[in-house]
């Protein structure tokens, strides 16, 4: 799974859903993979604007990238190439294989096995 | 044409195999007036790159479609691609159709991403707000009991690999259900897939799900207008003739042959008095549908007995028997060996059980 996809998951427990410590789930134990894939700039300027920033650099944190722009990158910082090459190594070239993802406020763990996480959850969370 | 997803690497043992439904969704989706309306919604001048996600993406033939043709459905190829499944199987295989489907239509400096596939229980993991296009082809075939929903544990590599035959036999059925069972009406899934729409879809969202007639989508698209600031609209249908296909007829026949409970008589005919007694036992809906029905005996003095009585218990179901069909296996002939010749036959005759007739609603969050 792509470091992006943090952005966009919460806790699959519905109880969690409100709590803003519930997001972004946190890594632990992540294996990552470096999957090369040719730069497109117009790309990454077409999703920065709806990526949630905070939560971006939350997950960057975790997985030990440097730290990114406190404030998202906008207007002209859009067009500085190493801004959006950084951008796309870590969002769209760094692959999650193995690891857990872990809601900050049930603690609940959701393994990542072969780069698939599970949401699944056990009968008693349904 | 524009060309279908490969997936022949995908083992259907659990999996749903793209099927005219499948292709019904591929068609409206890369229909002149869905994609000329979706390269309006998600205009490339006005809007981020849009989410797009599958759920319950089975071998993951749609997302990989919309993933790789997005140019013409969309209109740009910045989109990102999101799969859930609740078959951990089916994520691996999603995985790799979407990538190879990208790879096979898109040139590396201009690529369309698979973000992830997911294994969870329809929309539950994502972010309220954050799916631009939400594509479902659900379990909507009406059947009397849902199958329950499957936790951590079911999708374990290890354990299906313990398994002996039979027990693998049972888990492949149990998933294959989860592809195509419904509950009452054939809803249950869908409803809760319905619910779930204005949570998690954008302000540009739109949602599109497949409807067979059995679901009545006339009241589900009235349902939908009720909601505050939304519409829906059939976009694409099939089957307003009369004609007969596989649909979901592959993984019925597997699901519903009550194999592993019952012990085959080779020679005696006990797996077709087997088959009608689970005929019996199948819903109302399905069985006055039921319209084609592949006879199967096996070599044996009691054989013909047994087609009769068959064929008289169908008849008395108030369905017709179109297509007889003889299986003829030796002495010996294992379980398996019976259960694969049915499958075959059930796909190779386009046995249908089911009135074709679809619809693929369209839900729109209005401005």
């Amino acid at each position: 799974m792509k470091v992006i996809t943090a952005n966009f998951v919460t806790c699959a427990v519905k109880e969690c859903k409100t709590s803003p410590a519930s997001y972004p789930l946190h890594f632990h134990d992540a294996e990552l993979e470096q999957q090369e894939q040719e730069f497109q700039p117009e790309f990454i300027r077409n999703i920065v604007p709806r990526i949630d920033w905070d939560a971006l650099r939350t997950t960057a944190n975790e997985l030990g990238f440097p730290s990114l722009p406190e404030s998202k990158p906008e207007g002209e910082a859009l067009d500085d190439e190493q801004t959006l090459k950084d951008l796309h190594r870590l969002l769209l070239e760094t692959q999650v294989s193995e690891g857990k993802l872990v809601c900050g406020n049930c603690g609940h763990e959701y393994m990542i096995k072969e780069g698939i996480a599970n949401f699944l959850l056990p009968s008693h969370l349904v | 044409m524009l060309p279908t997803p490969d997936t022949s690497h995908v083992s259907f043992d659990t999996i749903y195999e793209p099927s005219e439904d499948s292709y019904l969704f591929l068609d409206t989706l890369s229909s002149a007036s869905e994609s000329k309306w979706l390269i309006e919604r998600f205009d490339k001048t006005k809007h981020t790159s849009p989410l797009v996600v599958e759920v319950g993406t089975g071998s993951g033939v749609v997302l990989g479609f919309a993933a790789a043709q997005s140019e013409k459905i969309f209109g740009r190829r910045d989109i990102l691609t999101l799969g859930t499944d609740v078959n951990r199987n089916a994520c691996l295989a999603t995985r790799e159709t979407v990538t190879n489907a990208i790879k096979a239509e898109q040139q590396p400096n201009s690529r369309t991403v698979h973000i992830s596939s997911l294994t969870a229980d329809l929309c539950a993991p994502l972010r309220p707000g954050s799916v631009d296009v939400l594509l479902f082809n659900p379990p909507y075939v009406p059947t009397e009991d849902l199958p329950r929903l499957p936790c951590a544990v079911d999708n374990d590599p290890a354990a299906t690999a313990a398994m002996s035959r039979s027990a693998k036999f049972d888990n492949d059925s149990y998933f294959l259900s989860l592809t195509y069972a419904g509950g009452a009406d054939g809803m249950e899934t869908t409803d809760r897939l319905l619910d779930a729409i204005p949570g998690v879809l954008s302000t540009h969202g739109v949602a599109y799900v497949l409807l067979c007639k059995q679901n009545n989508p006339d009241v589900v698209k009235e349902r939908i207008r009720g909601w505050d600031g939304w519409q829906a609209e059939s976009v694409g249908s099939s089957g307003m003739q009369a004609g007969w296909e596989n649909i979901k007829a592959n993984v019925w026949g597997r699901w519903n042959c009550p194999y592993s409970s019952v012990t085959i008589e080779i020679g005696g005919g006990a797996f077709t008095c087997a088959l009608t007694k689970a005929l019996d036992r199948v819903a109302d809906i399905p069985v006055k549908k039921l319209t084609t029905i592949l006879v199967f005996y096996s070599l044996g003095p009691h054989g013909n007995g047994m087609v009769s009585y068959f064929t008289s218990t169908i008849a008395s179901k108030g369905a017709e028997l179109l297509i007889p069909t003889t299986i003829k296996l030796g002495m010996g002939s294992s379980q398996e060996a019976l259960a694969d010749a049915f499958l075959v036959q059930m796909t190779q005759n386009k046995a249908s059980i089911f009135n074709r007739n679809r619809h693929v609603v369209k839900i729109i969050r209005l401005p």
